[in-house]
């Protein structure tokens, strides 16, 4: 029985935990406070941090849908998504919450669709959905860190689903919140494989190139210029925490942001160990995410990159234009 | 204010200390005790480690050059690179140093060329002052508040950045924490780089390839810039000495692997950070393009061989050797 229950159980009185102590044995793992629903917004913002200190029961309500938009300046593709974006949502829960993710599909959709939670949950935690159809799925957030969901469904290739938008992190808080800090970005990197085309045209899936590793498109936040359009903001001395993902489903993200050190990396997300410091790039396998933090020393622009440099070709880089005054004692020309 | 200014006004006196106060208030930052010129080394060799125990400004001298030279026993290929060598020579300095870059562009280049150093705070890297057209010379001063093992490269951006980066542009620059590193007998530097060429027959200086950047095909997969450049001139120790390696992956495109044959690594300072405790008895360690790590073991007598063991790069050139007599 974890920490924070015992405390709410404290909190609550003898009397009311006497009285819930049969229902507990019957529905194990479902008790807390309160019900609330999740707050679910498009990367690169991420919801509102943790200020609660006890485990509540987190609606989560996420739509699969199917659509045409657009990857690039000159093509659109078939996307697969959640809640109309890719990445979908980012969702942030805390340790010990008991997550009710309600998964709709819309009944324009031709597939069915699904998105596993295993890596937060600790255990099976996967909902399926047929087109029209609505399912659900109850986990107890048992893993904190930052981690990938994402579809696993089998028809007709499980790879078509990742590679059209099925995924997004949620963030599973250590109990008492991660460290309050003045920015916090989602930004998560993703391979597209299509038939090759001409512009304006629509491009379809190439199920060999994802066999040949040979990435159309290796973008961040869902479209090749998503953060050069616009870019994130950030002020001189503010610390800017960013939760990278890495889609997949090919290759390693060298996530490097130039100009800026990494002071401090938790690899795989995970939270509960110590962070390594003073990184330069940091390796982000696919299926995986990590967490970065710096405080901007100098204002200028400043470009995220995977450094696999050809990638930036593809869409594989976002900007940071940090605001304020210039430091000559850090930086300046002859 | 730093202990080790503090430390430097108790060394000058009190008096001095009066005269530099008002100054300070209007160059904050750039005090030091003394200037001195950058010790450069080529690969394999590294700069001897630091011994000063105060800040200084470190002032460092490259020059970008273009040239043909040989990239393996059978093709030449033109490089682009510092100092006429690829890598580029390896910096050494401490934080706190101010390091002053003078950036020459050969006049015979043909493009202009840059720097990102990846120990520098701010935009670019210092590749937005250091931008320097065939046969001009650009500068800037940059604090080290940061201790690791970083990569640098050039980011100019025509014809494309990849370009500059896969055509040999590229080096280490080491900033020693706080009280240096620990001394061992032997220290080396090792880059692992791709090259892609178009296909050539023997002889032939071979020509770049952005499409196979691109797609991610190299040609050649190299340590310090020649196919067969650590199997010809291996690295040489003696018994019981403690190796340091410093190694850095500028990709362009792949992320390294770095494995001594039956020989697992004592300590991995992973991702380049002096800062974070190493990993221990490690036998294969990744690093990410744009990254680098620094590895250390003791050894026996013998020959040792080191390679990168993802798929065929090893065939490609990722094989170099280590003597120990």
């Amino acid at each position: 029985m974890s920490k924070s229950f015992l405390r709410s159980v404290r909190h609550a009185g003898l009397i009311s935990a006497l009285v819930m102590a049969p229902c507990l044995a019957i529905n194990a793992g479902l008790v807390s406070a309160e019900t609330i629903t999740a707050q679910l917004v498009k990367a690169p913002n991420v919801p509102t941090p943790i200020t609660r200190t006890q485990p509540a029961t987190v609606v989560v309500n996420l739509e699969a849908s199917e659509w045409v938009g657009p990857i690039s300046d000159d093509n659109n593709y078939e996307f697969w998504g959640i809640n109309g974006m890719v990445p979908g949502p980012m969702i942030r829960v805390m340790v010990g919450d008991t997550v009710e993710v309600h998964l709709k599909n819309k009944s324009s959709s031709k597939q069915s669709h699904n998105l596993d939670f295993q890596k937060a949950s600790g255990g099976a935690a996967l909902v399926n959905a047929e087109p029209g159809k609505e399912a659900q799925i109850t986990f107890k957030a048992t893993n904190q860190g930052l981690f990938v969901y994402q579809s696993s469904t089998a028809a007709p290739a499980n790879i078509q689903h990742l590679l059209s938008g099925m995924y997004g992190l949620i963030l599973v808080e250590p109990a008492g919140g991660l460290k309050p800090v003045e920015k916090e970005f989602y930004v998560m990197q993703s391979e597209f494989y299509m038939k090759d085309g001409k512009k304006n045209d629509t491009l379809v899936f190439a199920n060999q190139k994802v066999t040949d590793a040979d990435a159309s498109y290796i973008v961040h936040n869902g479209h090749m210029t998503a953060l050069v359009k616009v870019p994130l903001r950030s002020k001189v001395g503010e610390t800017d925490r960013w939760f990278f993902g890495n889609a997949g489903v090919n290759f390693d993200s060298s996530w490097h942001v130039i100009g800026e050190m990494l002071d401090r990396v938790w690899p795989g997300g995970n939270v509960a160990k110590a962070p390594i410091e003073s990184i330069q790039s940091t390796l982000v396998p696919p299926g995986e995410a990590t967490i970065g933090e710096f405080k901007g020393e100098m204002p200028g622009t400043f470009v995220s990159v995977d450094h696999s440099i050809f990638r930036t070709e593809k869409g594989a880089l976002g900007l940071l234009k940090i605001d304020g005054p210039t430091n000559p004692a850090l930086f300046k020309g002859l | 204010m730093s202990k080790s200014f503090s430390r430097s006004v108790r060394h000058a006196g009190l008096i001095s200390a009066l005269v530099i106060a008002p100054c300070l208030a209007i160059n904050a930052g750039v005090v030091s005790a003394e200037t001195i010129k950058a010790q450069l080394a080529t690969a394999p060799n590294v700069p001897p480690p630091i011994t000063r125990t105060q800040p200084a400004t470190v002032v460092v001298n490259l020059e970008a050059n273009e040239w043909v030279g040989p990239l393996s026993d059978d093709n030449n290929y033109e490089f682009w690179g510092f100092n006429k060598t690829v890598p580029g020579p390896m910096i050494r300095v401490m934080v706190g140093d101010t390091v002053e870059i003078r950036l020459k562009n050969n006049k015979d280049s043909k493009e202009s060329h840059n720097i990102d150093f990846h120990a520098i705070t701010g935009p670019g890297g210092g590749a937005s002052l250091l931008n320097s057209e065939p046969g001009q010379e650009s500068g800037g001063k940059f604090k080290m508040i940061i201790p690791g093992v970083f990569l640098y490269h050039c980011a100019t951006a025509s014809p494309s950045i990849p370009e500059h980066i896969a055509n040999g542009m590229y080096g280490t620059i080491v900033v020693e924490p706080v009280g240096g590193l620990k001394p061992v007998e032997k220290e080396f530097q090792i880059t692992e780089s791709e090259f892609y060429t178009k296909e050539g027959g023997k002889g032939e200086t071979l020509e770049f390839s952005y499409e196979n950047g691109l797609d991610e095909r190299p040609s050649h997969v190299v340590y310090n810039g020649h196919a067969s450049s650590l199997v010809k001139n291996p690295l040489r120790a003696k018994a019981g000495d403690t190796v340091r390696i410093f190694f850095t992956n500028p990709g362009p495109n792949f992320v390294d692997s770095l494995q001594i044959l039956e020989q697992p690594f004592d300590r991995v300072y992973s991702e380049g950070s002096l800062t974070t405790p190493p990993a221990e008895n490690v036998k294969v360690t990744r690093i990410p393009t744009g990254g680098a790590v620094v590895a250390e073991f003791k050894v026996k007598a013998g020959t040792y061989t080191f390679v990168d063991p993802v798929k065929n790069r090893k065939d490609q050139g990722s094989l170099g050797l280590l003597k120990v007599d």
